[in-house]
């Protein structure tokens, strides 16, 4: 769970080994300018590349190397919408041959059915890879991990079934002869068009990947692969983000497999046996599968060996199956992560490093407090408190019991949380105040009772769920994901409740740019309340601990819940910060918001709680305020020391 | 009654497998993709031991199981033990690759056309029960229940069994008790890979030796094991027999192009429905 | 709750050591996860016969200290001996062995596994069968409750019979030193009392103890050393604890 465990190679270039000796005599005065503005504009790289490969059949190749071209763009594709599913939403997805063998099979039914129009195969093709998607993912992706993995494995196996099945339409075992040239506006397409339309499609693929991946809601996929639990309480649904995560990456296999039918103007099964299939696995593994131009690096070497050796044939599983292995236990992530990593070192010799980190944060422009509050944007916080506004029964606990195995954890526990006010839940190690926390934040089902908030009941909401009706918690560890800006990592608690869909943030939509400076604004105020502002461009995972509790604070803060949930927020951080989470606490009373505050620190409690309810052995022994609970005698010999 | 036998012993093929893919995931806590694939070194090492350099036929089994023996020590060593921790499937692509290896060196060595292994019984086909099927269909139904028992029982009387079956549910707590949870993985892989080796020279009499076994095995295995339940043998068994059986009538009333595409749907609904598996009644998962 | 026989704990293979006796002398030990050290310097001694306890507020390095002496994380700095033995290098197996065993946080038990399979898990590393038998046998005679239930389910018991059992499962290797960690979280103070007496029982029969607790007014009295750590740092130590102790530590605990 512990985020900075994962801390990738990546991160660890760029924010904890000290930069290298700065060299200023070997460089030229126009270097720093020019490292920071090529910082900025990054996607120049790829971008030049994509145009000269775009005039690849006019620049006299051999047509070994058009192949190598024209499959390459096909194979990025597919491995592209891999690592989509597996290198960013965790699923390991091993059957992406077989929507890549729909499209063609639809390309080659079409073509042979006079339907040869670019865009309607195209778009036929998509809503068969999202059909499919659907069909595999909606169940597939239910039980994550090795589950998901064998189910698409199981779609190669379904290949030459479903062929020999329908041979009406695939040409069982002999295939599809003779497809005719695909006709864009009634223009026959062929030779060097169809490679620049076949590579324009490619890039344009990888685009839509670059602009999902870098958005707010590719951030998402960042969360849930560190930790799910982190991501539900965001109100990101786990199950939903990797089901799209799929689906989308099956639109490109099927537009791949379609483009592939008229590439040789002939499809048969031979085209999707199981050492294809094996061979888009080792492209993702071997390229990087956490990268964007991974596929495009793994696609295209893993085109090169057959062409170039025709010996490849008989030893190709063998070479795909070193090339796993080898590729997943010597690298991390593949030549795309080794390339990043190589990079940072040699500009660090070079001594631009610290330019171009500097040069890759956004500008404060770029967050500044929009000129007028969208509608539905919270301003709450800052508001003024107003004692007056106080709600009792805001949030109500009617009879929670809650068991694992034969140990009671929570035994018929009754509560009421006041709109306004803080109230302290305390209690022992093991008294069962985290696992309340834990069924009030939808992670538990209790085994009786019912909860409440503002006359909504909660049961049977999932946790994402509950985020959206407006329960923000904190952890007791802080789960903060690794390679994130604490800036980012505070914004999150924005996003699912003021959400960018999939189409906006891969269009860039001025709206979506507008939600992210909003988002960024809330954060920043935020971060200020808690006196971590100055931070906000710093790696968040590197943070102290205290640091970190705060990111989590300001992250629950951020979209004014309902009910805020605090585990333990004061442990682990120094006197100044505990000072500043104090006062935001003070200042949260008389706000719209019922706070819960797990907290072992007496004193703490008795600072800022306006009522204490204390747990012992699972069943509540007092309620009242901080003074009243403190000299109840049943506390007293529970929690603040036994008499004997 | 003859496709009932024949859907038996085919599961029966299915099971085995199935058990080994538990007896590592219990032990080791790593589903080790690559078990089945030395299911499939098995049957070719019945073949070399049998056809090309004529062992006596006792030690042909012997010979299979040394075999995977040593390959289940090795994969353990090179694929699982250096990404033991590493999160994201890491264990699950090291073993693929060491499967798709396997499948890539066991074509180019015997080829991809299978070869037939003899059988020590009579191949004398015989009617029980009404149906028909030959001693070695009879066998494929007894061995997983016999593997089956045999797990149960060594997880359940001896020491190392019940620290397989402890440490299968709390490593951490497992270690501070002095298990060595190292060398548990190693030989639960050694030996899963033994029995694969064991098994492959009885599935070889039914499949022949073909290097794409193992992939039709992986896949039938895990259908097993998400309807029986990982970590449980009863319902590995029974698993077993039920992917086998619905294979079976699928095959005789339809068609055999239909029967993979029949049990996946079956397996997608079993998802649905079932998520941790239909034998399993619910699990503990501790937070 | 039976008191501890004295002639349950002390291994009769080994040398019989003298009450007072140190067992485990751990000097400027650092210790973390990775590269996030937990425990910077920390320097504290096992006696036979003796209870240490070491106190803390929630994260200051008292478990990553429990964890780095019986195995389970790295140690990056100073030594540990165990009756002048250098342990740092060992395994947690051959920690076991060595003769120090650490019941965790959490009641970690094994659910599916019967009480006793338990204490067979808990002996794996006694080659002899005999041997082995005759600790479970002493772990049961010591705790009546489980011998009552020996062939029920850990998973079926309640959380302080789960404490106990989790208990019982470090004694069946008859350790030298036992590392114990909030034995008394969750637990109702009647069972708390039984478990803490256990704890004296087993000090009382020769066992060093070092004790892990939340709860100050349950150990410093039982405790004939007190350590408290902050940041991983060693800020209070005295081998008289006393009523100032008490005091002294309290004013940390609920102090910033």
């Amino acid at each position: 769970m512990s985020a900075s465990k994962q801390t990738s190679a990546v991160a660890v270039a760029e924010g904890n080994v000290p930069s290298g000796p700065v060299d200023a005599d070997g460089k030229s005065p126009f270097g720093e300018p020019i490292a920071a503005f090529l910082a900025r504009r990054s996607w120049l790289f790829p971008a030049a590349l994509f145009v000269v490969i775009c005039f690849a059949p006019w620049l006299g190749l051999t047509p070994t190397t058009l192949r190598v071209i024209q499959l390459g763009a096909i194979f990025t594709m597919v491995v592209s919408g891999v690592n989509l599913t597996w290198g960013y939403a965790g699923e390991l997805t091993l059957g992406q041959i077989f929507i890549y063998a729909l499209g063609a099979y639809i390309g080659g039914y079409f073509a042979t059915h006079g339907i040869t129009d670019l865009f309607v195969g195209l778009a036929a093709s998509a809503a068969a890879g999202v059909l499919v998607g659907l069909i595999v993912g909606l169940p597939g992706l239910r039980v994550s991990g090795l589950s998901f993995a064998m189910v698409s494995f199981f779609l190669i196996l379904l290949i030459p079934d479903i062929a020999s099945i329908l041979p009406g339409i695939t040409g069982g075992f002999t295939g599809i002869f003779g497809i005719n040239d695909i006709t864009v506006f009634g223009t026959q397409i062929s030779g060097n068009a169809y490679i620049v339309i076949l590579v324009v499609i490619a890039g344009m693929w990888l685009l839509i990947v670059r602009n999902l991946v870098t958005s707010e809601y590719g951030r998402g996929f960042d969360v849930l692969r560190a930790s799910p639990v982190l991501a539900e309480s965001l109100g990101i649904s786990v199950y939903r983000q990797k089901l799209k995560a799929y689906v989308i990456g099956s639109i490109p296999a099927a537009m791949a497999g379609f483009m592939f039918a008229h590439l040789d103007a002939f499809v048969s099964p031979s085209d999707f046996v199981f050492a294809t299939a094996v061979s888009i696995i080792a492209a993702s593994v071997i390229g990087g599968n956490r990268s964007i131009y991974g596929a495009v690096i793994g696609a295209v070497l893993l085109q090169i060996g057959p062409l170039v050796t025709s010996s490849f044939q008989s030893w190709d599983l063998t070479i795909y199956g070193v090339l796993v292995l080898v590729g997943a236990l010597v690298t991390t992530g593949g030549i795309a992560g080794l390339a990043t990593r190589s990079g940072w070192r040699l500009m660090r010799r070079l001594g631009y490093a610290d330019t171009i980190k500097a040069a890759r944060i956004p500008r404060p422009a770029d967050d500044r407090v929009p000129a007028s509050p969208p509608e539905g944007a919270s301003t709450l916080v800052a508001q003024a408190p107003d004692p007056s506004d106080q709600t009792e029964g805001f949030v109500e606990i009617r009879g929670v019991s809650k068991s694992f195995g034969g140990n009671n954890a929570l035994d018929d526990v009754s509560m009421s949380l006041t709109r306004g006010a803080v109230t302290a839940l305390i209690g022992a190690n093991g008294s069962g105040k985290t696992t309340l926390l834990n069924i009030l934040s939808g992670f538990y089902q209790p085994n009786a009772g019912e909860i409440i908030v503002d006359g909504t009941k909660l049961a049977g909401r999932s946790t994402s769920a509950r985020y959206k009706l407006g329960i923000g918690r904190t952890f007791q560890t802080p789960q903060v994901v690794s390679e994130m800006a604490v800036m980012d990592a505070v914004a999150l608690g924005a996003w699912s409740r003021d959400p960018v869909g999939i189409a906006r943030s891969v269009l860039r939509t001025p709206g979506s740019r507008r939600a992210l400076a909003r988002h960024r604004a809330s954060a920043r105020r935020a971060m200020s309340r808690l006196g971590i502002e100055d931070r906000a461009w710093e790696e968040a995972a590197a943070m102290p601990l205290g640091t970190r509790r705060l990111i989590e604070v300001a992250r629950a803060l951020i979209e004014t819940p309902r009910m805020l949930l605090l585990d333990e927020p004061a442990s682990g951080l120094s006197v100044g910060e505990r000072q500043a989470l104090g006062e935001l606490l003070a200042r949260l009373k008389g706000s719209s918001m019922a706070v819960l505050l797990v907290e072992h620190n007496v004193e703490f409690v008795m600072s800022v709680a306006d009522y204490a309810c204390v747990l012992d052995q699972g069943r509540v022994i007092a309620q009242g305020t901080p003074q009243e609970v403190m000299r109840d005698p049943a506390v007293v010999a529970s929690f603040t020391g036994r008499v004997r | 009654m003859t496709t009932i036998w024949a859907g038996l012993s085919v599961g029966g093929i299915y099971a085995i497998a199935a058990l080994g893919y538990n007896l590592v995931f219990v032990a080791a806590g790593v589903f080790n993709f690559a078990q089945a694939q030395m299911v499939m070194v098995g049957t070719f090492m019945a073949y070399v031991g049998a056809v090309k350099i004529h062992m006596p036929l006792v030690l042909v089994p012997l010979f299979a199981a040394a075999v995977g023996f040593a390959l289940g020590f090795v994969c353990e060593r090179v694929a699982i033990a250096p990404v033991a921790g590493r999160g994201g499937h890491a264990v699950l692509v090291t073993t693929l690759g060491v499967a798709i290896l396997l499948d890539g060196v066991m074509s180019q060595i015997f080829g991809a056309n299978p070869l037939s292994v003899p059988f020590y019984g009579s191949n004398q086909i015989t009617t029980f029960l009404g149906g028909r099927a030959a001693p070695s269909d009879f066998t494929l139904m007894v061995l997983p229940i016999v593997i089956a028992t045999v797990i149960y029982l060594f997880n359940t009387r001896t020491l190392t069994g019940r620290a397989a079956l402890a440490s299968a549910e709390d490593r951490f707590a497992a270690r501070l008790r002095g298990v060595n949870t190292a060398r548990l993985a190693w030989l639960s892989a050694a030996a899963g890979g033994a029995l694969a080796g064991l098994c492959g020279v009885v599935v070889a009499q039914t499949t022949y030796a073909v290097s794409d076994l193992g992939d039709l095995l992986a896949i039938k295995a895990f259908l097993v094991l998400a309807l029986g339940g990982f970590g449980s043998e009863v319902g590995a068994v029974i698993g077993g027999f039920l992917v086998g059986l619905i294979e079976a009538e699928s095959t005789r009333y339809l068609n055999a192009s239909y029967s993979d595409l029949i049990l996946f749907g079956f397996l997608l609904v079993v998802l649905l429905l079932r998520p941790s598996g239909v034998f399993v009644r619910h699990r503990v998962r501790r937070v | 709750m039976s008191a501890a026989r004295s002639s349950g704990v002390v291994d009769p293979t080994s040398t019989p050591v003298a009450v007072g006796e140190p067992l485990l002398e751990v000097s400027n030990l650092a210790a973390g996860y990775g590269d996030i050290r937990a425990v910077w310097d920390l320097s504290l001694t096992v006696e036979a016969g003796r209870i240490t306890v070491l106190l803390g507020r929630n994260g200051a390095g008292k478990t990553t200290t429990l964890l780095a002496l019986a195995g389970m994380l790295p140690i990056q700095g100073g030594s540990v001996q165990l009756l002048g033995r250098d342990i740092a290098g060992m395994s947690a197996q051959q920690r076991v062995r060595a003769g120090i065993a650490l019941v965790p946080e959490g009641k970690r038990v094994f659910h599916r596994l019967s009480v006793y399979d338990n204490l067979m898990v808990g002996g794996v590393t006694v080659h002899s069968r005999t041997a082995r038998k005759k600790g479970i046998e002493e772990a049961l005679d010591r705790f009546p409750l489980l011998a009552q239930y020996r062939n029920k389910r850990a998973g079926e018991m309640s959380g302080g019979q789960q404490q106990i059992l989790a208990i019982a499962q470090a004694l069946v290797v008859r350790p030298k030193v036992l590392l114990l960690d909030e034995p008394s979280a969750g637990l109702a103070p009647k069972i708390m009392d039984d478990v803490i007496a256990v704890v004296q029982a087993l000090a009382a029969a020769g066992t060093g103890v070092l004790l892990v607790e939340q709860v100050i007014d349950i150990a410093v009295p039982i405790a004939d050393r007190v350590t408290l750590i902050e940041g991983g740092r060693e800020i209070y130590s005295t081998a008289t604890p006393g009523e100032d102790t008490a005091a002294v530590v309290t004013q940390h605990m609920s102090h910033s």
